[in-house]
């Protein structure tokens, strides 16, 4: 906790570009974990990732930990003396080097003694180790992307700024590369603040999330207070989403299948290449989770969990969100017609069954 | 540290097709390059030392090189070859190295490969100061004093220009160039209009087509040491070069003072441009053609880059220099050859610029 203290954000920015203004307020971020900076394009997010590292400089102030990077009294720390990596959405290699040489060039900008990321552990944590002798040129834009995050690591920053990295890829590349992210959220013990649009994103790899509109910060949530809103920001695409902290309990390799547990409880994933025992984030639509009142007999739905109803409230013309928890308290949100709740009587408090469709690790 | 990262390297694991393992094979070697490029400066140097309208074979030359000649002659020779030639010679590859540099560290900085060395205007404000300086004294130490004072003065007013707005963009610096170029031109304009037509204007015209016919022993001494250093300077900066050349957010984010090595990279290179219009006056398109040749040979890595384009800006003045001298009855302005061996080798390298350049 000591060391959390030690890298806490605060700041406050003011920026005005005529057009567009950044106007934070104070405000202050945890020293560890994944920061999600969430919202719609023009909100400001950038900027304000931007006025961190000090590509932007705005009025305001920001103290990292003990150090003061910027203040009122016209302090400015260069973007090159703060101890920070930056992430842009599209990865700028040099193409005239190899990829062992682009990674060497982040290694070289400190000395020996400060290295606390090794080599080893940059490589693995983005796997890139089979590509060392490539061109970046004949990277795919994923392969590139992870090539930049482990320049970036290798720089042994205190702070990690990722500007939304998975934007320029395409579907593919964002499942291949959204593995090494949530890694490095296991491993890594410095902050990292993550601009993104997508909720997917938010809900796989952030512990807090800043939401952004208009230039203004409008709200500071750990991800668990995010979800457990139905008028979340999150939601406004996909509807409401639950995500649950889950653990790898085995494979049944057989059917292709990975069992992981929650609590008590227990779902199935399509197979996960993941050792058991890792950590992990599962997350349902609320679409997708139907109820029904006794426990089926005979059903294609592989996940059904035994859940009570507490709380109900509109989300449309005819849609209900239905707040459900388990016997050990973890929260399932479903999405159901006006309709179904009144043919099958529900309230709250009552006993039902959830039947999870799908389980997505991502969409 | 780096044996740690070559270490996971898959040393088995085939390589895909050609480009990969060419690349890689060619990023050993590179280094290489340019330090076999300079036993072909030495070479081209003594070449041209034995070159003249009194040839000498090579071993009379290091026989006077190093003063060991006897006889009648002997005096004769090393004269010629010590007060002559070889500061002729030695002016030629300052030059040459000095514009090739300075073009190939702009065409780093400021990510287009079409910039010259004068883009911030410093051999305009140097030909005025040149011009200026034969019209208010024809003492040779004006003229050059002139020449150097505005050629730096023109990249201050460029870089006064470029700050107007606070953003300190790559663009608003190439406009304030611009602007201040024209300026200085213009300004010539003035001077050439009002010179005296039968003694100065002859002069002017002369210097602005570039010549090393003038240079002197002392001279060529004097402003070595500030361009070698100028050179050296733009050389150790290759990495922050190569940073530059992706951009300005990812160069800061990567541990760049941009700004800094920015600021370093014209002032070295306007002292060294300024100090080769003080030594041959005005002699264009080095800057430009050198840079890409050197890139064609050893890629943009601007570690590589930045000596390889001196060792051939000035095995490329060096020849150039001899053809001005030699190759006709009456010597021809270095300037005119450069720019007739320039332009259409330019019209070239713009074919290649669509298809990028790295």
């Amino acid at each position: 906790m000591n060391t959390d203290n030690n890298r806490t954000i605060r700041a406050r920015f003011h920026l005005d570009f005529g057009a567009f203004a950044l106007d934070t307020g104070e405000f202050s971020l945890p020293g560890s974990g994944v920061t999600a900076i969430f919202g719609h394009s023009g909100s400001g997010k950038t900027t304000l990732l931007r006025c961190m590292a000090g590509l932007e400089q705005g009025e305001g102030y920001l103290r990292f930990g003990e150090d003061t990077w910027q203040d009122a009294n016209r302090k400015f720390l260069p973007v090159h003396q703060r101890p920070l990596a930056y992430v842009f959405q599209e990865a700028t290699l040099f193409p005239h080097m190899d990829v062992r040489r682009n990674l060497e060039y982040g290694l070289r900008r400190i000395p020996k003694e400060r290295r606390r990321i090794t080599p080893e552990q940059a490589i693995e944590w983005t796997g890139v180790g089979h590509l060392l002798d490539r061109s970046p040129v004949r990277l795919s834009g994923g392969e590139r992307q992870r090539v930049a995050i482990a320049r970036a690591l290798l720089t042994s920053p205190r702070l990690l700024l990722m500007d939304e990295p998975l934007s320029a890829l395409d579907i593919r590349s964002k499942r291949e590369i959204l593995p090494y992210l949530e890694r490095l959220h296991r491993e890594l013990d410095i902050p990292v603040l993550y601009v993104t649009h997508s909720p997917a994103e938010v809900e796989r790899l952030a512990d807090q999330v800043v939401f952004m509109e208009d230039g203004r910060i409008t709200a500071i949530e750990t991800l668990a207070e995010a979800t457990s809103r139905i008028d979340s920001p999150l939601f406004f695409d996909e509807g409401p989403v639950t995500v649950i902290e889950a653990n790898v309990d085995h494979h049944d390799d057989a059917y292709h299948l990975t069992r992981v547990t929650f609590g008590d409880h227990g779902l199935w994933l399509p197979r996960q290449p993941l050792e058991p025992g890792t950590a992990l984030r599962v997350r349902i639509l609320a679409r997708d989770v139907s109820l029904i009142r006794s426990a089926p007999e005979e059903t294609s739905i592989l996940n059904v969990l035994p859940v009570i109803i507490t709380g109900m409230e509109p989300t449309g013309p005819g849609k209900l969100a239905v707040t459900t928890e388990t016997r050990d308290g973890q929260t399932l949100l479903t999405e159901i017609t006006r309709k179904s709740a009144e043919t099958l009587g529900l309230e709250i408090g009552q006993h039902v069954h959830a039947q999870i469709k799908a389980v997505a690790m991502m969409e | 540290m780096n044996q740690a990262v070559r270490r996971r390297a898959p040393a088995s694991r085939g390589q895909p097709t050609g480009t990969p393992a060419a690349t890689v094979a060619r990023s050993r070697n590179i280094a290489a390059r340019p330090a076999l490029l300079f036993p072909l400066l030495l070479g081209a140097m003594a070449f041209s030392l034995t070159l003249g309208r009194y040839p000498l074979e090579l071993g009379q030359l290091f026989q006077a090189l190093l003063g060991q000649l006897d006889g009648e002659q002997a005096k004769l020779v090393s004269d010629l070859v010590m007060e002559i030639r070889l500061p002729r010679v030695l002016a030629a590859v300052l030059i040459g190295m000095s514009l090739a540099v300075s073009g190939a560290a702009f065409q780093s900085m400021f990510m287009n490969p079409l910039v010259s060395p004068g883009v911030l205007g410093v051999l305009s404000g140097a030909s005025f100061g040149a011009a200026v300086g034969m019209v208010a004294s024809g003492h040779w130490i004006v003229v050059q004093l002139c020449a150097f004072g505005f050629g730096m003065a023109a990249v201050g007013i460029a870089l006064l220009i470029g700050r107007i707005q606070r953003q300190n963009a790559l663009i608003l610096l190439i406009l304030g160039g611009i602007i201040s170029g024209a300026f200085f031109n213009a300004l010539l304009s003035v001077v050439k209009y009002v010179a005296d037509p039968y003694d100065d204007l002859p002069a002017i015209v002369y210097w602005l087509m570039g010549s090393l016919a003038t240079v002197d022993k002392d001279t060529v001494l004097l402003l070595a040491i500030p361009m070698v250093i100028g050179i050296g300077v733009i050389a150790s900066l290759g990495r922050a070069l190569n940073a530059l050349s992706m951009g300005e957010d990812e160069a800061r984010s990567l541990g760049i003072p941009v700004r800094a090595v920015r600021l370093t990279v014209i002032l070295a290179a306007t002292l060294i441009s300024a100090l080769t219009v003080v030594m041959g006056g005005m002699i264009g398109w080095v800057g430009l053609v050198v840079p890409h040749i050197a890139r064609l040979l050893v890629g943009p890595d601007n570690r590589v880059l930045i000596p390889a384009s001196a060792m051939i800006g000035g095995i490329y003045l060096l020849l150039v220099d001899n053809v001005s001298r030699l190759a006709f009855s009456v010597e021809v302005p270095i300037g005119i050859l450069t720019a007739l061996i320039g332009i259409p080798f330019f019209a070239w390298a713009l074919r290649n610029v669509k298809r990028g350049w790295g």
